[in-house]
């Protein structure tokens, strides 16, 4: 009785901790992403990411531990060992980058086919809305074939992640599918 | 081919001679040492916290790959990289008077888009030049007498394809006169003949691209192959002699032979995965037969002849000796995009010929028309990865017609019974490749993305709306929208206990009022 007490306060009152994945392909944003949502200010020149970086950021209650991997193609190979427990993949798209989507489709494919993140949530970030040539998230919801995903959560967001617009509402969402399917 | 992309053995080869050059070892806007980022637009080497500044303008202006870490460079991104270099982009940029270090500034500027068009155009020109080869001759004194051996190397390959093609150019004299005896005795089987000749030969092309550099429509003046190659012809002309041929030719010959060998296993290789293909391979052989038949019954004159002759249908008896069969030399100028159109030209054949073989053959879509109506994403996903164009490709006006009246008929799906039916549908026909009614899951949800043109934000609960709530009713309160039902329930089973509780609480009044009173 006291323990299933303690258990409900904690559901209400604890933070939640949520393991969260942000990949794409290499000069998406992701880092810069990562750094807007920890230090929540403009950033500009992120350097390539060799490797990882990973920081935790509190939101709503829910304490995200973001991992964003670096996105050039040999990097690309280690992102599997980091989909252990992951419970929400964010996925970062360059939407001025009009010749690679194709190549970003494919490897969202590959993570979708992973055993390890068949649970995961999918939050897409058509980032870069504010250079010239950017694509609706309409558009790059289309060409990354979205709409053939039945049977998993998905959600795309425009983001313009130097500014900061679009990146917390993506978070928005993200929490209310964990919320959900805490319950 | 040219698309194919290069391996890592050519991307670090042609690394390693630009980087030999010295104006390459530095940083092209500070100057850092050793950098090992590119910018591909304009043929440049960076240093990576450059880069970082690059990658922030976009890649409308400046696209930046890693020299080391990125494995996927086409053949076009280093024909930029060759054509371009650290040395060229700075004389432009000071030849017209672009000195600031602002990167935002330089390029933006109408001098750098300048630079980009040219670079672009150049290394269209080179890639239309060169084709797959690995090192070219991009006119730079600092790259070019670096890789002296290695053209030595191409030189040696480029002689043996001229000489393979002086002997093909040699013989159409007698394939000529044997494709018009065809002609004049079977008229009807020959169109079919030509065309499946063109076939094989736009496959032998391929083959043949595939392990040899291309023919130069402007030859560079070659130090060995090109004398070489220019006696031979000319010892030809001079003499007409029989017996200085025919050694040329069986050396040739056996030449040839292993460039077929070799292009037999990179066939083999190359078409492995596409099984329409190596079904129409298969298939043809049959096909001569029974043409060779039909030419024996209508004219067995003439087909004695040509069985005298040795000249046959080439295919007929031996598939791997291709190059003497007399329409091997046919036509090889035409390059013909081999996987689309010989996979519908055997689609075609097998449908219109016999429809067992072609359901027999097609070991996928047998499987799939008996697997129970089950719909689960990742086998949904896997058929339909090889061809992600499908959905697009198909969406004309046929199918918009066929994907209409689908809709009417399952119009009348509430469960998720239903939808299961319809997804499982869908996959069937989608590996059925030919007949493309697959759009009709993807097509309805792509009207309604259509209709959410303008929104900032989709989700697939907007997009599957309904089909999600048919099939999660009753089973579990996951949906947004039911959590907000079962919140507003919990507000009114508040309310009806608020006003349950008032109302006792005035009977116990009257109650307590009437007992005082």
């Amino acid at each position: 009785m006291g323990n299933t007490l303690v258990n409900l306060f904690k559901r209400w009152f604890g933070k939640q901790d949520i393991r969260i994945l942000m990949v794409g392909l290499d000069a998406a944003g992701k880092t810069t992403i990562l750094y807007q949502l920890k230090l929540n200010e403009p950033i500009s020149n992120t350097m390539p990411t060799i490797g990882f970086n990973v920081e935790s950021v509190e939101y709503k209650n829910i304490n995200f531990t973001v991992w964003d991997i670096g996105g050039q193609d040999k990097i690309r190979a280690l992102w599997r060992l980091y989909f252990q427990q992951t419970e929400g993949l964010i996925f970062v798209v360059d939407s001025n980058d009009s010749d690679r989507i194709q190549e970003a489709k494919s490897e969202l494919f590959c993570l979708l086919k992973e055993e390890e993140l068949r649970r995961s949530v999918l939050l897409v970030f058509a980032n870069k809305q504010d250079l010239p040539l950017s694509m609706g998230t309409t558009q790059l919801a289309e060409k990354l074939g979205l709409h053939t995903l039945c049977g998993r959560k998905w959600y795309i967001q425009a983001t313009c992640a130097t500014k900061g617009t679009g990146i917390y509402e993506g978070l928005d969402w993200l929490s209310k599918q964990i919320r959900n399917r805490n319950y | 081919m040219a698309a194919e992309n290069p391996t890592s053995k050519d991307i670090q080869l042609i690394f390693k001679r630009l980087k030999h050059c010295a104006t390459n070892k530095a940083c092209f806007d500070c100057g850092h040492q050793n950098p090992t980022w590119a910018s591909v637009t304009y043929g440049v080497f960076l240093c990576i916290d450059c880069s970082a500044v690059h990658r922030s303008l976009g890649v409308h202006l400046t696209f930046i790959r890693s020299t080391q870490l990125d494995t996927s460079w086409t053949w076009i991104q280093l024909r930029h990289m060759q054509c371009g270099g650290n040395a060229k982009a700075t004389a432009f940029f000071r030849q017209h008077n672009l000195n600031t270090t602002d990167a935002m500034a330089k390029y933006n500027s109408r001098v750098a888009n300048m630079y980009r068009e040219k670079l672009a155009s150049l290394a269209q020109k080179a890639h239309k030049q060169y084709g797959t080869q690995v090192l070219i001759d991009t006119g730079n004194p600092a790259h070019d007498h670096a890789h002296t051996p290695e053209k030595k190397d191409v030189d040696f390959f480029h002689e043996i394809t001229t000489s393979v093609t002086s002997i093909t150019a040699n013989e159409p004299i007698t394939t000529n006169g044997t494709t018009k005896t065809t002609n004049g005795a079977t008229p009807s089987p020959t169109v079919e003949y030509d065309v499946t000749d063109k076939l094989s030969q736009a496959e032998k092309d391929v083959s043949r691209l595939s392990i040899s550099p291309p023919k130069h429509p402007e030859p560079r003046i070659s130090t060995i192959g090109g004398r070489k190659t220019g006696k031979k012809s000319a010892a030809k002309k001079g003499k007409l002699g029989a017996t200085k041929v025919t050694t040329d030719f069986s050396a040739l010959e056996s030449q040839v032979n292993k460039a077929e060998k070799l292009a037999k296993t990179e066939e083999v290789k190359a078409f492995e995965e596409t099984g329409a293909i190596s079904g129409n391979l298969a298939y043809k052989p049959k096909n001569f037969k029974k043409e060779e038949e039909k030419l024996r019954h209508s004219d067995p004159k003439k087909a004695a002849q040509l069985e005298r002759l040795g000249m046959g249908f080439g295919y007929g008896k031996e598939p791997s000796h291709l190059s003497h069969s007399a329409s091997a030399g046919l036509s090889t100028v035409e390059q013909v995009n081999p996987t689309s159109s010989s996979r519908q030209k055997s689609v075609l054949d097998r449908y219109g010929d016999n429809t067992d073989g072609y359901f027999d053959s097609g070991s996928g879509s047998g499987s799939i028309h008996d697997s129970p109506p089950s719909y689960s994403l990742d086998e949904f996903l896997e058929t339909e990865k090889p061809k992600p164009k499908d959905f697009y490709t198909r969406s004309d006006d046929s199918t918009y017609r066929s994907n209409a009246r689908k809709d009417y008929s399952s119009s009348s799906r509430g469960n998720g019974d239903e939808a299961q039916k319809k997804f499982a549908n869908a996959k069937a026909i989608s590996s059925d490749q030919f007949f493309g009614n697959s759009a009709d899951a993807s097509y309805d949800t792509k009207v309604k993305l259509d209709r959410m043109s303008g929104a900032s934000a989709i989700s697939s609960a907007d997009l599957f709306g309904e089909e999600q709530r048919s099939g999660q009713r009753g089973a579990s309160l996951q949906s947004p929208e039911m959590y907000q039902l079962r919140e507003g329930i919990g507000r009114m089973t508040e309310k009806i206990s608020n006003v349950a509780s008032g109302v006792l609480s005035t009977i116990q009044d009257r109650y307590n009022s009437g007992y005082n009173g």
